[in-house]
């Protein structure tokens, strides 16, 4: 059994969440645990924050529910490093498992926890599929408060991202920044329905760009390093030249290699899509179980 | 055009080197003079619309290469200052995280920071400041701002070195966790802006110099630096500068200022809409059209005027002409030859459209050819213009035979015209079937399908009014009527989205109630074409009800036209 002081969720209407949850219980062991969820798709969460909150009273933990504004950029901020930040004085290893959480909320956690010199294991639960479609509507893209980077206004843009299913969102990062260049790190596999809803539509888009400084490579979020060694390469060359974008609309454990990449190159800055609508059919059962550590 | 051997070939502006730029801008028939005027500008237009290469025109780099291929002596009566807010600045929040003074300090910090370094950039561009001046602006700019220096690189560019630092200590300071966020030495354009430029203004080489603040995408720009542009803009009439602001355009448009005034157009700015409402030959747009086209073919090595290289197909004119006279020997014969202008204006209504009407009833289509249909298929602006024009130079250079040059290209024939523009509006209609929500922020699914319904039902009423409407069957602009402020809630926000794909523009014209002003909208001329309808158009707005605008959104058809609705219609000759 693993033990942890702190464990950080995300609760979600995925099977996943609820699932993940038994499968983490199963082998680790937490003091206190704090489980944000969305206010604005409570409902959607109640059954299963229910079940959870049995689940971790069951095994005496203590833990708490903490509502987030996800509409509101800076309220999900100061809530979520309030969260953390509160929990400051509980000594000890930190646990967060990914698999449902956000990426602005997934990036402000692990700054968070590491600016309390923990050592942060992640866990990432993979369903067994996704449905048809997964989010819409994007919102204009973000800067991360306080990972925006440093930027000269006489170097060019370019924005590094990982590409996932919704093309849409993809679409709005290139008309948002208008970067000079942008490169795609597109997930290999065939896993998921991956070739049809990631990657067609953006090699076929890249390739009608292809002068227009838009460029693509092959990542694998699955991989050990979930692509950090692939992103770092084509980020190395340019890293004194342009001003950087990283963002990470591919699988979630891709967003943990963007986050690495970030902590190696602080000029550089993180940026994630809000969406305003997502399936309540995002995805079924639960598949592989992938962990790592944030060094 | 870097790369290409295509002469219309199209790139955002920013792409292009100063010299392509001299190359390709043509400043007649344009609004250039207003661009180096002494008075606030504000351009509003949508992508494509030519903001960008407008300002970019009027920036001291390319009006200095064009003084040097000429062979002329610098002049700097006005220096241009171009300043793109779509930058990595403008993207920053963490002022959000701030009480409301402090984050509308840092706001105006940040754009402060914009301005300050591409005012100093341009001056680095001109080469005649002397030693003698620019140790002048050094000591006053040591004293007066308190600016320390970087030594032994050249005053401009020790400015430039101190601004980026400046730059860098912000962002260093705001992603800090052990400092605040709050940078307690924040510019201001009077503490900062201000003094430098009279410092600059007091050496002799500047002294008469009006300073254009060429800001570009100022939609990019959060509510508060917004206020604070505008406030600037307050500032009108200044001897030292002047803003020309390029935005996106916004129906309600902000122009409210920090301290909560507002700022007046004809007052404060003169606003340009840079999409063209006339299209026709002897329009402003009309001969902006044939010299863009004509200034890219010779550049291309193809010495031809626009009609020679796009000519019409001779046998839809003829039926034109054909359908014209026909009309006019109606008229004649049912009211007399002795009012040639009543005549005249009745085969203007009337001729074309009895040409599509004709047409309706054959099995093959509609022949689109020709530079005034090209014209006015762009709907105004010069992207639209352009983009047809470079697939079907893509077509004949493809058909080229081995060691042919482009240059070989003398016209497009009439049929590749009509392929390529059919193909062109079928690309269209599927772009807003199948990518609106994905190209214009805010659009939801659903309101990117209403949209679509909106848009096909209005072009297929048009169609209708072509085909069956006895007065004014060209109309093509319309007017919203009966709104309320519920039917406002649901249908602006689908115009809006359509506005922002540029498949609507919004003009505005006199209304025929007491000279005022109203707002009018026409469909991308590009959408007709895939269903047959006439592009050309006539100066004619009809009046649709909000009410079936918004059942259109929601899959209804319009209305079908009949004698009753003319009797109620407004309709407007302009």
């Amino acid at each position: 059994m693993s033990e942890y002081a702190l464990g950080v969720f995300f609760a979600s209407w995925e099977p996943r969440f609820r699932l993940g949850i038994e499968r983490d219980l199963a082998t680790c062991q937490f003091l206190n645990v704090v489980i944000f969820y969305s206010e604005e798709y409570r409902d959607w969460t109640t059954n299963d924050r229910a079940v959870v909150s049995d689940y971790f009273a069951s095994a005496g933990i203590t833990y708490e529910f903490v509502s987030l504004d996800h509409r509101s950029a800076k309220d999900t901020w100061d809530t979520v490093r309030q969260s953390i930040n509160s929990r400051g004085e509980i000594a000890g290893d930190a646990f967060i498992d990914i698999s449902t959480m956000p990426r602005d909320v997934l990036w402000t956690c692990l700054t968070s926890l590491s600016q309390q010199n923990r050592k942060v294991d992640y866990v990432y639960h993979q369903p067994d599929e996704y449905g048809p479609w997964l989010s819409a509507d994007p919102r204009k893209p973000r800067m991360l408060y306080r990972h925006s980077g440093v930027s000269e206004l006489d170097k060019p843009l370019a924005v590094l991202a990982t590409t996932g299913y919704d093309f849409d969102r993809t679409v709005q990062l290139y008309t948002t920044f208008e970067p000079k260049s942008l490169m795609l790190a597109i997930q290999i596999g065939g896993q998921y329905n991956n070739v049809d809803m990631n990657i067609r539509d953006h090699l076929n888009w890249a390739t009608g760009k292809r002068g227009e400084g838009v460029v693509t490579f092959d990542v694998d979020a699955y991989s050990e390093d979930h692509g950090l060694q692939s992103l770092r390469e084509h980020l190395l060359p340019i890293k004194d030249t342009h001003n950087i974008v990283l963002a990470a609309l591919g699988p979630k454990t891709s967003s943990v290699a963007i986050y690495k990449l970030w902590r190696e190159f602080p000029q550089s800055a993180l940026s994630y899509i809000p969406c305003q609508k997502y399936s309540r059919n995002y995805s079924k059962g639960i598949g592989d179980t992938k962990l790592g550590t944030l060094e | 055009m870097e790369a290409s051997t295509n002469p219309f070939v199209y790139d955002t502006a920013n792409n292009l080197e100063p010299s392509t730029i001299l190359d390709v801008y043509i400043k007649d028939n344009n609004y250039h003079r207003f661009i180096e005027s002494k008075r606030n500008v504000v351009l509003e237009g949508e992508r494509g619309s030519g903001k960008t290469i407008s300002l970019l025109y009027s920036s001291q780099k390319v009006k200095q290469l064009q003084r040097e291929r000429l062979g002329e002596k610098q002049d700097y009566s006005t220096v241009g200052v171009y300043v793109p807010c779509n930058n990595p600045l403008m993207h920053k929040r963490e002022h959000e995280l701030l009480p409301a003074v402090q984050s509308d300090i840092l706001s105006e910090h940040y754009l402060v920071l914009v301005l300050l370094h591409y005012f100093v950039s341009t001056l680095e561009v001109i080469k005649d400041i002397s030693e003698e001046s620019l140790l002048e602006i050094e000591e006053e700019i040591k004293y007066v701002l308190g600016w320390d220096l970087p030594k032994n690189v050249g005053v401009l560019k020790g400015m430039r070195l101190f601004l980026s630092r400046l730059q860098r200590l912000v962002q260093e300071q705001a992603n800090d966790f052990n400092q605040e966020i709050f940078y307690r030495r924040a510019l201001s354009f009077s503490s900062s802006v201000l003094p430098l430029v009279e410092i600059v203004k007091s050496v002799p080489e500047l002294r008469e110099t009006h300073f254009l603040f060429l800001i570009d995408d100022a939609h990019d720009l959060n509510t508060h630096q917004r206020r604070v542009l505008n406030s600037w803009i307050s500032f009108r009439e200044h001897p030292s500068f002047s803003f020309k602001v390029a935005v996106a355009k916004v129906i309600d448009n902000d122009y409210v200022t920090v301290n909560g005034g507002t700022i007046l157009e004809g007052h404060d700015f003169t606003a340009i809409n840079m999409e063209r409402p006339f299209q026709d030959e002897q329009s402003e747009f009309g001969k902006l059209a044939a010299e863009i086209v004509e200034r890219r073919l010779e550049r291309a090595g193809i010495k031809i005027t626009a009609k020679q290289f796009f000519p019409e197909n001779e046998d839809v004119k003829r039926e034109i002409e054909a359908a014209k006279d026909a009309v006019r020997a109606e008229y004649i014969a049912a009211h007399g030859a002795s009012n040639t202008k009543k005549i005249s204006d009745h085969v203007y209504k009337y001729g074309r459209a009895r040409f599509f009407q004709n047409r309706s009833s054959k099995a093959n289509h509609v022949q689109y050819s020709g530079f005034d249909t090209l014209t006015h298929v762009s709907t105004g602006v010069v992207r639209n213009l352009l983009d047809p024009c470079y697939w079907m130079f893509e077509r004949m250079q493809s058909s080229l035979k081995e060691g042919e040059s482009p240059s070989s290209i003398t016209c497009i024939p009439p049929h590749i015209q009509d392929e390529v523009l059919r193909q062109r509006s079928e690309t269209l209609w599927e772009r807003l079937q199948h990518d609106l929500s994905r190209s214009v922020l805010g659009c939801t699914e659903e309101q990117a399908h209403q949209v679509y319904q909106l848009v096909d039902n209005l072009v297929a009423h048009l169609r209708d009014r072509l085909l069956n409407h006895p007065t004014e069957p060209r109309a093509i602009a319309f007017t919203i009527s009966a709104q309320t402020e519920e039917t406002r809630q649901v249908l602006m926000p689908l115009l809006d989205i359509a506005r922002k794909f540029q498949i609507l523009y919004t003009r505005r014209g006199s209304a025929k109630d007491e000279g005022k002003k109203e707002t009018y909208y026409v469909p991308n001329r590009m959408l007709l074409l895939d269903r047959g309808l006439d592009p050309v158009g006539q100066h004619a707005r009809v009046s649709l009800k909000a009410s079936d605008l918004i059942a259109a959104s929601e899959g209804k058809p319009l209305p079908s036209v009949t004698k009753q609705d003319l009797l109620q219609e407004k309709l407007f000759d302009e």
